[in-house]
């Protein structure tokens, strides 16, 4: 029995490594304990630069607030609970199409730079005990005072996190019970630098967010848990591209014959053999008639 | 493929009522309603006159995807519909003593009459539970259900009626709660 594209995306999306994760399962984790600047009394680090403000911030709360961070993260998959949004960033290498133009034809795609790293966003929910305001805040203006120059982790003007990490999950199957992290982004030598303007308004109940920047010095994304899950995924289908038409078949079935029809397996179950006719074309540059 | 007479017939059937009989939409009661921080608790006095409320609800979001132009659908993650408004009515009885609870629970969560302008003693952590028990004919539990986060969102209204025969007043009334467990899971 033939095999239809629905029938083997149907597939596809049954094995873990293809299958599609949820976009709402991830949490993020900062090094809190490695902004030197933040710990003790955050109010009178300000203080020490602005005689007139009269910052009050308990070290108790502060203390309590990255506390919530819900150590240790990677095993209770829960990280800082007051991000509600990240918007991570993207990658951009400048390109044009640098060549003499003749009539109808333009030259080939060139590159030149890799833009800079876009800020990492993460917006925070505001809670009673104001991460926001007691954390951040504070923070973002210590950036400002002790600013981005390269310093040892451990003075007590380090304003860097030594990371902060996004990690994504996915739902395990039947081999493990907890979320499978199955990727994560580490930002390294992070710091906010700016926290966006609040609203407040006798308008309807609501929560009330912040959205806040963070620039960092380099980032990198690891698998965590995505080899140990990816051993049953479908194998990439061989792709034969002399042939001239387009045909699927499934346990090792020819001419798009099904399988062996083994009982107690779905049908066509087996990995595809996928053979696409790839169109042919020229790679040296056009001559114009 | 058998006759599916084989196992689906009516004396099948028969048999098998004979034996499992069949739930009732009258076999259950509201064990407990507390209302958490504000110590206001339904005691069996006033459970007793639950008259109609709903299983709680759990449903899985489902994602979606398109391929083709045909959309494959695929679980993920839970909610749980309608528990913003899960609703319960009880009879009144003449002292309005469950009413009068109510009222305590409303203004304890939020009171605009506060002695200095509102004041509100509910935070999450402060709100109540409910519990709920399925049971078979004997009265034996068969299934208890759990409500966490529970408060009373919206007292409902009590009709009055001077030309009506003197019915019994029945009092709904709908409770938030944000997720819910049972002995059956």
């Amino acid at each position: 029995m033939a095999v239809s594209s629905y029938e083997y995306f149907f597939q596809v999306l049954g094995n873990w490594g293809s299958s599609i994760p949820l976009e709402g399962q991830w949490f993020v984790y900062f090094d809190l304990q490695s902004v030197e600047a933040l710990k003790g009394d955050v109010g009178n680090a300000i203080k020490n630069y602005d005689d007139y403000a009269n910052w009050q911030i308990s070290p108790g709360v502060t203390s309590s607030l990255k506390n919530a961070l819900y150590n240790p993260p990677m095993e209770k998959l829960v990280g800082c609970v007051f991000a509600r949004s990240v918007v991570l960033p993207g990658e951009t290498i400048n390109t044009s199409n640098n060549a003499v133009n003749y009539g109808g034809y333009l030259g080939p795609s060139t590159s030149s730079n890799r833009e800079g790293y876009n800020k990492l966003s993460i917006t925070f929910t505001e809670t009673n005990a104001s991460f926001i305001d007691f954390i951040i805040r504070p923070w973002v203006i210590l950036v400002g005072y002790n600013g981005l120059i390269a310093r040892n982790m451990n003075s007590p003007k380090n304003i860097r996190c030594k990371s902060i990490n996004i990690i994504q999950l996915a739902k395990a199957g039947k081999k493990q019970s907890s979320m499978a992290k199955r990727k994560m982004m580490t930002f390294y030598n992070a710091a906010p630098v700016s926290l966006e303007d609040s609203n407040l308004t006798y308008a309807a109940d609501g929560l009330n967010y912040n959205k806040i920047d963070f620039v960092y010095d380099y980032y990198d994304v690891k698998e965590v848990d995505s080899p140990k899950f990816f051993q049953n995924i479908v194998t990439q289908p061989s792709v034969n591209t002399t042939s001239p038409t387009t045909t699927r078949s499934l346990n090792s079935g020819t001419n798009g014959n099904s399988g062996n029809g083994t009982s107690g397996s779905i049908p066509g179950s087996s990995i595809p053999t996928i053979k696409v006719k790839t169109p042919s074309y020229k790679t040296d540059n056009p001559t114009p008639q | 493929m058998p006759n599916l007479f084989e196992n689906q017939a009516i004396n099948n059937f028969y048999d098998a009522a004979l034996q499992r009989d069949f739930a009732r939409t009258n076999l259950f009661r509201v064990l407990n309603i507390n209302s958490g921080a504000t110590n206001v608790n339904f005691g069996p006095e006033d459970l007793i006159y639950v008259t109609t409320t709903t299983l709680p609800q759990r449903s899985i979001n489902n994602v979606p995807v398109p391929f083709m132009g045909l959309n494959f659908n695929v679980p993920g993650t839970v909610k749980y519909p309608n528990s913003e408004a899960w609703n319960v009515t009880f009879r009144m009885p003449q002292d309005l003593g469950i009413r009068q609870k109510l009222e305590q629970w409303s203004r304890g969560t939020f009171n605009e009459q506060g002695i200095t302008g509102s004041s509100g003693a509910y935070n999450l952590g402060d709100t109540g539970t409910v519990e709920l028990a399925l049971m078979g004919k004997g009265g034996q539990p068969i299934a208890q259900y759990y409500l966490y986060g529970a408060y009373c969102a919206n007292i409902g209204e009590y009709a009055l009626d001077i030309t009506a025969s003197g019915e019994i007043v029945t009092q709904p009334v709908t409770i938030a709660y944000s997720y819910w467990s049972s002995t059956l899971a």
